[in-house]
């Protein structure tokens, strides 16, 4: 009997670890993992410069200290004054972490993703993935009801009887061809719905990115897929090994895209995936999760005189720009959407 | 003559303090015209997001047709697509919207370089990218006036591998023409994830680099074709 609880718990672990990974790669393009190849070739590339920088090995000619300072001085200050509320306090731990995760994609996931785009045709792996959305529907459902949404429920039920039954136990996704809308939600946003803040960032060793809130859900939608405790164990592992690979195998353009573009691709995980999880518990809530001010703040900026000044390229001295700028923005306040004129 | 002098002191007390008065308004007085000039919401909503839902759906029917134009190399589709995005985006507002506070600390020439780069930056990355989504159509679900009357129209992908996937365009008159100012893809906005990463590096590293870094960028070579090739013959 001990055997078997333990083992029942072993497997309801992995289930929720596996479900983590899914949620993960799902919630924004399999996101757990990244590359350091890329850095070899790109010095600049900002995280080799995070290491540079905690090695003391960073060249000064580099970073002009005063502009850092400067910076780091308006970015403390724009938090304090709550227009930006620092969504990663936990930075130092997260970057670690997502080094973590980078290796376990680069040396694991990664090339058995690319191996079975290769070897795996289309055509299965998009059943798979239909597949697999069949198995997670009693959680898409349970949260649906949770989220007191009669008409998502009864939605969720039509698309599993119609999927399990014409489209051959999931493999075809019959249920969008007649029109019954797949629909989103997680534990995640469940609790977001129920006004539960997200609470700050964090990467999860081998799960990615994710926040407080994000990994209580992620615990939350495995109890949700408790049946696969029902599986023997080996048969688990392989159905949620071919789940994770054949997903990372949809993702591995977008992947490469990010690392090979992105500026600082911590940042842009970081953001995208934060941005992501609060447009979708948005949607959860029929209402879009924004702090109060954000939004505008995104495209407009009240306090800065500089704002609506063209610049002129013509000016050689950022003094004389900056006063330049001062006085017309004055002036020009009135008829802020007819005086920019473009070059 | 005492009391003269303590009478012109007064006045010159008076105008001092009037002078330090209206200095200390003026920020406020600024800030006060700048509200007073936030336009007010138009009358007719649906009347106002007219012109740019049809500005986006032009581009995007336009954009879609290149794509499905096999005669075209994958060259002369990326410069198509590319004269498109130049012609519908505002590059110059996306810039300052990108660098936001930070936009201060570069310099005129700095200025420029910066918005010349980053739509050289974002027409290789996305215009590559847009290849992918060969076979697919795009409808226009809805439109919203936003504060200061920036219009958002809303899309979602109809066909295709990426179906169900929501596009947001944000856009915003200037001169009487509605140009794009941000691209929303499922929540993540392209201006506020360009905003955190440019943040960090300038913050460590000052506008010189950052501009340097944007240029190494454009210098490599777009993507690997082969690997949009393999894509394509196995999905």
């Amino acid at each position: 009997m001990p055997e078997t609880l333990s083992f029942t718990l072993l497997r309801s672990a992995f289930s929720a670890m596996s479900i983590g990974c899914l949620s993960a790669v799902l919630a924004f393009g399999g996101s757990a993992l990244a590359q350091t190849t890329e850095r070899d070739q790109d010095m600049s590339n900002s995280v080799s410069l995070e290491t540079e920088v905690d090695d003391g090995l960073l060249t000064q000619g580099e970073v002009d200290p005063k502009q850092a300072m400067a910076a780091q001085i308006e970015i403390s200050r724009e938090i304090e004054e709550g227009r930006l509320s620092d969504p990663d306090p936990w930075e130092g731990f997260n970057r670690r972490m997502f080094e973590l995760n980078e290796q376990a994609d680069v040396y694991g996931l990664e090339p058995a993703a690319r191996a079975w785009r290769f070897v795996v045709p289309g055509f299965a792996r998009s059943a798979i993935n239909n597949f697999n959305a069949l198995l997670l529907m009693p959680v898409v459902l349970g949260n649906g009801i949770l989220q007191l949404k009669p008409r998502n429920a009864v939605e969720d039920v039509a698309r599993i009887v119609y999927n399990a039954t014409f489209g051959l136990a999931g493999l075809i996704d019959v249920a969008t061809m007649v029109g019954i809308p797949q629909n989103d939600e997680d534990f995640g946003q469940t609790l977001g719905y129920w006004g539960v803040p997200s609470g700050p960032y964090l990467v999860l060793p081998f799960f990615g990115p994710s926040t407080i809130r994000g990994t209580v859900g992620r615990l939350g939608d495995s109890a949700g897929t408790y049946y696969f405790s029902l599986l023997p164990i080996w048969a688990t592992f392989m159905v949620r090994g071919i789940e994770l690979v054949n997903l990372r195998a949809q993702f591995l353009d977008e992947l490469d895209e990010g690392r090979r573009e992105s500026f600082d691709y911590y940042v842009f995980l970081r953001d995208a995936y934060l941005q992501n999880r609060r447009a979708r518990v948005g949607r959860a809530r029929g209402t879009e999760e924004v702090l109060p001010g954000a939004e505008d703040d995104l495209y407009y900026f009240d306090d800065d005189e500089d704002w609506e000044t063209e610049f002129e390229p013509a000016h050689p001295q950022p003094e004389a720009q900056d006063r330049g700028s001062k006085d017309s923005s004055s002036a020009a306040s009135e008829d802020r959407f007819d005086h920019e004129t473009r070059d | 003559m005492k009391r003269e002098t303590n009478q012109r002191g007064g006045i010159a007390g008076l105008a001092r303090f009037l002078a330090v008065v209206s200095l200390a308004l003026g920020p406020l007085l600024l800030v006060s015209l700048t509200w007073a000039a936030k336009p007010s919401p138009p009358e007719d909503p649906d009347a106002f997001v007219e012109a740019p839902i049809q500005l986006v759906e032009q581009t995007l029917e336009q954009i879609i047709a290149v794509l499905e134009d096999t005669e075209l190399s994958q060259e002369e589709r990326r410069q198509r697509i590319e004269a498109l995005a130049f012609a519908v985006f505002d590059f110059q507002t996306m810039s300052k919207l990108v660098l936001a506070r930070n936009w201060k600390r570069l310099d005129g020439p700095q200025r420029e370089t910066f918005v010349s780069e980053f739509k050289v930056y974002l027409s290789r990355n996305y215009g590559s990218r847009l290849d992918r989504f060969r076979q697919t159509d795009v409808m226009i679900t809805g439109a919203r006036v936003e504060p200061r009357n920036d219009v958002t129209v809303f899309s979602q992908v109809a066909v295709g591998e990426y179906a169900g996937v929501e596009l947001d365009y944000r856009l915003r008159q200037r001169k009487g023409q509605w140009r794009v100012i941000d691209v929303v893809i499922e929540g993540v906005s392209l201006v506020a994830n360009f905003r955190s990463q440019f943040r960090e590096v300038l913050s460590r590293k000052g506008p010189e680099a950052l501009i340097r870094q944007l240029q190494k960028k454009n210098a490599q070579p777009v993507s690997d074709s082969s690997e949009i090739d393999s894509a394509e013959s196995s999905s």
